[in-house]
């Protein structure tokens, strides 16, 4: 009882710290930036603490702190406006989303989808707050249980959802997603320091960067057919500006229990370093359809596919400031610079951060709470411009975005290389998608690709194969993928079965994710 | 509110090594006014300089930026200096770009990393710069300590004997590090198993303190900002790499000197041999350390413009105004390598790598590179 | 044959182009740099031979019916193509651009000309073009000190 008033009293002393001044106009303007950051393709919240931690340094320690954690908390919850609206994801935090949420713009309904993204982003911060306060106790004893096995597992299970996004064809999804692992191969850094496939291009000697690979794949079809159709994106010309901001808090409301599921696969991939973001969005996802009683509705525009990713998405981030500031251990690369900022200010981290300076712990993760809802609700106002892109001609917006498109992918490594692949992925993604090949199951492998790779014999390294009978939390995991990959599909299966209507197994399993259907 | 800031009190702990490193920098630093000191003074009034990096981490940056500012103070005319990253390729991209598109005119400078230096030496496919012909103008030295988790059966220096057994060894990716741990390891009758594969400190951090890493390396100044923490999670240093005393000799870092270095260790275990090639490859990671950032100018760069640049980036370094906010930015102040010092570190050690014992094939090769070779076909 | 399935097939043929690559560049690599370039090859291996099996035995009709080849409506009529290939250039000019003037130059210039060239007023093709320099001079370039590429013309001039 006296744990839960001290934990209960550095809660509430946190908050008081958002709210002081200088803390929270700065904490405003690191939102602002953060808006943009992600509003724009290409950039993200690397770039932006590049540009804002000069400015940060020059700020006492608090101020500067909420300054940055503002801005690097809201890039993924404006990044979902580009993914919505064009149906081009700004980050790769953002892919999932536009799964969903692209089609439903093109219904009328992008103010239902973004409202729905921004509430599942603070339902998803909160809950994240929630488990962090559950677990304070243990929560040393629960981050060094993880070790490369475990990590190996939970990004089977990425891989493995991976599956049940192939399509409607799962040899199709089957290649793309051996596709993608292989582009995830391109490397140097093999055990013969060698590069892999990517010969004396030095360019690819750090692998294939992800973002013109995205861009490429996604925002070119997009861009050609507006082009071809010449008409607006929205194919309807009912104003949904206001209407999504009830309907949006009603789906989130409807699905609390996605909501907890997908925000706790989120924080948790937050609590693992080298995870990042795009593991939980899409651990996330992938839970959506695997438990969904209807998987084929996902990729045309289910709003359960929108709210999951960005609930798991937004629960990383305070996730990823658990071993951070407790541990020295950053959870992502945004986390790694945070935690340089961390020392700068002579904030060190360590076991203190959840005992005696509890407090600041709770500063932080409430920083990154109400930037959430702060950012929520600017969005919200700047929504009944921001879809009006919705409604713009394409021979204005075509140049326009491909412009900044090319742009965005450039930043990847500032070098034309990015160009060519952008332009490479382009005219590949505009062939899968009117042959319906599915673009998801390739970027998953690619994301997830040289993650398994390098787990999987780090794991065999230093183990050798006993990891896969004496440590028990790779049977838990291995039981998770089971319970949300093969089990609900023979459900299903059984219960069709039951009711006489069973159909092609492939079909009930398979979802259709190649997405924007015209 | 008052007790927040108290937390967030800012530290500066690390005047020590600011000493050791200006000691180091006095020598070779006043070499820099010899030669050509007759020469015209090149003026840079109005222009704008780049400083390429291969480097895109923000503290690399702001550190290489925070410098620039004071050593444009030193130029005439005060030139605006804008950092860039060129990054990729492990540093390669940067010293091609830099070697193909830089003019010997003072305006364009770079800093090229140790891996470009290895792939330079051992002639690697795509490289296509000769850091012989460019010019030094200063250095940057990483010190590195080797840490030992909960799990390792060496807890320190006294623990590298035949007793320890085969412990792992975790890294990124194979360096000179890690041919420091196999020697010395080696040498202690206890191999270390390397695994590769981390994705950065952090991973191997997290993979010791579990427990199921035993053995790795840590840049210096995150150890010494880390220190209490570490500590609580089982984490003990062994031995570091050394640093750079005032004649260029390689010491114990001030800050951790109670830590021996590898070279220290390795007499220690073999004390005959000096004269051998492990000893020799030892000492040359260990200097090579010295130099893991170099700044140089094009190939070609007329002296009285690489000597303008040598004294501007000597007396930015040694600035008490710059030491005070590169501390105050990083907690620790630069560690600068006069460019008489890091120039002969850097062509012993390029003169040393070009030996068969480091080029493909031979041993120290699969050390620093890979553990085989290719199979032929 | 419809374009649709066309495109289909050399789809299949490419996968089956990058499967057999990626297994015959990894021969020479350790066991642990060849497990998993090996298994993704496989993996597409054996499914491209499938599929394709399947394409040659139960026809086009049953694939295309399964997987919705055909229900996107796909550009690969002729008349569709006919409207495709125009964008396509224009994208592949905009990269050349980009490739020889740098972005600060191409960008805007084919926001400017595509602007016009599709009926727009003047005024609305210079907002476009302002926007996107502003957004590469100003923002990354100057804020941000991005090192965009070295465009060609550079090398050409020798500048």
């Amino acid at each position: 009882m006296e744990e839960a008033l001290i934990i209960l009293n550095a809660a509430v002393s946190g908050m008081f710290h958002v709210f002081s001044w200088p803390v929270f106009p700065m904490m405003m303007i690191g939102i602002c930036v953060g808006m943009f950051l992600g509003l724009v393709p290409g950039l993200g919240g690397l770039i932006g603490f590049a540009l804002l931690i000069p400015f940060a340094l020059a700020m006492e320690p608090i101020t500067g702190v909420a300054f940055l954690l503002g801005m690097s908390a809201v890039v993924t919850q404006t990044d979902t406006i580009p993914a919505v609206i064009l149906g081009v994801p700004g980050t790769s935090a953002a892919m999932a989303t536009s799964l969903d949420g692209y089609p439903m713009a093109k219904r009328g309904e992008a103010g239902r989808a973004l409202c729905a993204s921004y509430y599942a982003s603070i339902f998803g911060t909160i809950v994240a707050a929630g488990l962090f306060i559950l677990l304070l106790p243990i929560l040393r004893a629960v981050i060094f249980a993880f070790g490369q096995p475990e990590f190996f597992m939970l990004i089977l299970l990425g891989l493995m959802l991976a599956g049940s996004l192939a399509g409607n064809s799962l040899a199709r999804g089957l290649i793309m997603a051996g596709f993608g692992l292989l582009l995830a191969m391109v490397t140097l850094e093999t055990s013969i320091g060698a590069p892999r496939y990517a010969g004396e291009i030095i360019y690819l000697w750090e692998g294939i960067p992800l973002i013109p690979v995205v861009l490429g794949l996604f925002a070119i079809p997009e861009v050609l057919d507006l082009a071809r159709r010449g008409t607006t994106i929205s194919a309807t010309t009912v104003d949904t500006r206001v209407s999504g901001l009830w309907a949006g808090l009603v789906d989130n409301l409807k699905n609390w229990w996605l909501i907890i599921r997908a925000s706790t696969l989120g924080a948790l991939a937050g609590f693992i370093p080298g995870l990042g973001g795009q593991v939980a969005e899409w651990l996330a996802y992938g839970t959506a359809v695997a438990s969904d009683k209807d998987p084929s509705s996902y990729g045309k525009g289910n709003v359960r596919g929108v709210i999951a990713p960005e609930a798991g998405t937004a629960a990383q981030k305070p996730g990823a400031l658990v071993p951070t500031v407790v541990f020295g251990i950053p959870g992502n690369a945004g986390m790694a610079l945070t935690l340089s900022v961390f020392l700068i200010f002579g904030l060190t981290p360590g076991p203190d951060m959840i005992t005696s300076k509890l407090d600041v712990t709770f500063g932080m993760i409430w920083v990154i709470v109400v930037a959430n809802i702060i950012a929520a609700v600017l969005a919200l106002v700047l929504q009944r411009w921001l879809i009006l892109i919705c409604y713009l001609r394409a021979s204005i917006l075509v140049p326009i975005v491909l412009g900044t498109m090319l742009t965005g992918a450039t930043m990847a490594n500032q070098s034309f290389g990015d160009v060519a692949l952008f332009l490479c992925f382009g005219f590949l993604g505009y062939l899968f998608k009117h042959t319906d090949w599915p673009r998801v199951p390739l970027i998953m492998g690619l994301i997830m690709g040289g993650l398994a790779e390098k787990y999987l014999f780090l794991s065999f390294d230093l183990h050798g194969a006993t990891w896969l009978w004496n440590r028990p939390l790779v049977w838990v995991i291995a039981l998770v993928i089971f319970l949300s990959v093969f089990f609900p599909p023979m459900l299903r299966h059984y219960r069709a079965k039951r009711h006489g209507k069973a159909g092609a197994p492939a079909k009930v399993s398979g979802v259709k994710v190649s997405g924007y259907d015209e | 509110m008052a007790r927040f800031f108290d937390n967030l009190t800012l530290k500066g702990s690390a005047a020590p090594l600011a000493a050791s490193v200006l000691m180091a920098g006095v020598a070779a630093g006043s070499m820099t006014m010899t030669g050509t000191a007759l020469a015209a003074e090149p003026d840079f009034t109005g222009k704008k300089i780049t400083f390429l990096t291969p480097h895109r981490g923000a503290d690399s940056v702001l550190s290489l930026k925070t410098w620039m500012k004071y050593a444009s103070k030193n130029l005439k005319g005060n030139p605006e200096i804008t950092v860039q990253s060129k990054f990729g390729g492990g540093g390669v991209t940067a010293a091609n770009f830099f070697a193909a598109t830089a003019k010997p005119d003072g305006l364009t400078a770079s800093m090229l990393n140790l891996p470009a230096f290895i792939s330079y030496s051992v002639g690697r496919k795509g490289v296509k710069y000769d850091i012989s012909t460019m010019k030094v103008i200063a250095g940057e030295a990483a010190v590195y300590v080797h840490i030992a988790g909960k799990s390792a059966k060496a807890q320190d220096a006294s623990g590298v004997n035949a007793s320890a057994g085969e412990q792992s060894f975790g890294t990124r990716s194979r360096n000179f590090n890690v041919m420091t741990a196999q020697i010395l390891w080696r040498a202690a009758g206890s191999p270390v198993r390397v695994v590769t594969g981390f994705r950065g400190n952090d991973t191997v951090i997290q993979a010791l303190a579990s427990g199921e890493l035993n053995l790795g390396y840590i840049y210096m100044q995150a150890w010494m900002r880390n220190l209490k923490n570490y500590a609580d999670l089982n984490i003990k240093p062994i031995y570091q790499m050394g640093t750079l005393d005032a004649a260029g000799n390689i010491m114990r870092d001030p800050l951790i000197k109670d830590v021996p270095t590898a070279d220290e260790l390795y007499l220690k275990l073999k004390p005959n041999a000096k004269g051998t090639q492990d000893y020799k490859a030892l000492r040359t990671a260990m200097s090579m350390y010295q130099i893991a950032k170099g700044f140089f100018l094009p190939a070609g760069t007329d002296a009285a413009i690489v000597n303008a640049w040598r004294t501007a980036v000597d007396k930015g370094a040694k600035d008490p105004a710059f030491i005070a906010e590169h501390t105050k930015l990083f907690g620790f102040p630069l560690a600068y390598v006069p460019w008489a010092q890091a120039s002969k570190n850097l062509n012993d050690g390029l003169a040393t790598l070009k030996e068969p014992y480091f080029q493909p094939g031979g041993e120290g090769y699969q050390l620093i590179i890979g553990t085989r070779q290719k199979k032929k076909k | 044959m419809s374009g649709a399935r066309i495109v289909d097939i050399a789809l299949t043929v490419f996968f089956l182009a990058v499967g057999v690559f990626a297994i015959t560049d990894v021969r020479d690599f350790p066991f642990q740099d060849q497990l998993f370039p090996f298994s993704a090859a496989g993996l597409i291996l054996i499914c491209v031979l499938i599929y394709g099996a399947r394409q040659f035995i139960t026809g086009p009709l049953e694939i295309e019916q399964e997987t919705g080849a055909n229900a996107t409506k796909p550009p690969f009529t002729r008349e569709q193509i006919h409207t495709v290939i125009p964008l396509a250039v224009a994208i592949l000019v905009l990269v050349v651009g980009v490739f020889i003037f740098g972005h600060l130059i191409a960008v805007p210039a084919f926001a400017f000309g595509y602007i016009l060239l599709r009926g727009e007023k003047l005024w609305i093709a210079i907002f476009g073009a302002v926007l996107l320099f502003a957004f590469i001079w100003g923002l990354l370039i100057n804020v941000m000190e991005v090192l965009m590429p070295r465009p060609l013309i550079m090398d050409w001039l020798g500048l």
